[in-house]
């Protein structure tokens, strides 16, 4: 599945362009170095941190996108580096459970 | 297969969390760090010998092995501390000057940094654990036209003085990274 069409599916807002990449699966951790282990090309990343270090990060493990959850919102200059780094940030108002939950019912397995 | 004919392909395994734990004596103003798999380090200064040490930190990290799971190879990282992107500081810095070229190119450089465990002595990945380092990250990746590129932090000018983006979890229990 595409990005375009999760958000026409999932409760998600964008927070910067859209890069429309495949996902490949989901990959669900607050923690950086969880998902340097991890982590692989084309997951979408969902946590609730909002540090600059998830686009660093991300963009190494080449996630699909990021979702942050319970409405957390990254600084801008987490936004700017997100759009350097070509990887589409979203927020969701939902838990992180609640956001799974929906995942799963779009379709992604 | 020969190790040295062997086109590796690469997994992580014996993966252990614990905490990269720093401390610097108020003596001297050296620093020490190193993994530590305590469930909770001890934040508690101590003394040893002439020198006075406090803990500056306890970030959390994960330690691990590669195997080949073809010809079975085993390399170990206990002394990788983490991997840091270079977030720009001085034209003259052989690091950040290859980050930007790279970064034209769609390569993403990081420097591995090693644990310091003694005071004024600086250790380096080898050629070999750079290598499967390398080949495993870009082997994880999705995109056709993006690269990862590790390479030794014996590139940086200046280590004490640079700016780079440490890949470790700071403080955690707060959610945001404290500045």
């Amino acid at each position: 599945m595409k990005i375009s069409e999760l958000i026409k599916k999932v409760n998600i807002t964008p927070l910067n362009n859209l890069f429309d990449r495949d996902i490949t699966g989901v990959f669900v951790s607050d923690m950086v170095s969880d998902l340097m282990a991890f982590g692989k090309g084309g997951n979408l990343w969902i946590t609730i941190q909002t540090h600059k270090k998830i686009i660093s990060v991300g963009a190494m493990i080449d996630v699909s996108a990021i979702i942050i959850a319970r409405d957390k919102q990254p600084l801008e200059e987490v936004i700017e580096a997100a759009n350097l780094s070509e990887i589409t940030v979203f927020t969701t108002g939902l838990s992180t459970y609640d956001l799974c939950h929906e995942l799963y019912e779009a379709g992604i397995r | 297969m020969p190790r040295e004919l062997c086109n590796h392909e690469w997994k992580m395994i014996n993966l252990q969390s614990g905490f990269i734990v720093t401390e610097k004596c108020i003596n001297t103003n050296e620093y020490v760090d190193y993994f530590s798999t305590e469930d909770a380090p001890s934040m508690q200064e101590y003394k040893d010998g002439d020198k006075y040490w406090i803990i500056l930190g306890a970030d959390q990290t994960i330690r691990f092995e590669l195997e080949c799971q073809l010809c079975g190879q085993i390399i170990n990282y206990d002394n990788l501390l983490g991997l840091m992107n270079c977030t720009g500081c001085t034209g003259e810095c052989h690091l950040n000057n290859l980050t930007q070229v790279a970064r034209d190119n769609k390569i993403l450089v990081y420097a591995a940094l090693c644990y310091q465990n003694k005071p004024n002595v600086t250790e380096y990945l080898t050629l070999d654990q750079l290598k499967a380092l390398n080949k495993l990250y870009n082997s994880r990746l999705a995109s056709r036209d993006k690269k990862i590129l590790i390479v030794s932090s014996s590139l940086r000018l200046l280590p004490k003085g640079c700016r780079g983006d440490i890949f470790k979890d700071v403080g955690l229990l707060s959610e945001e990274e404290p500045e």
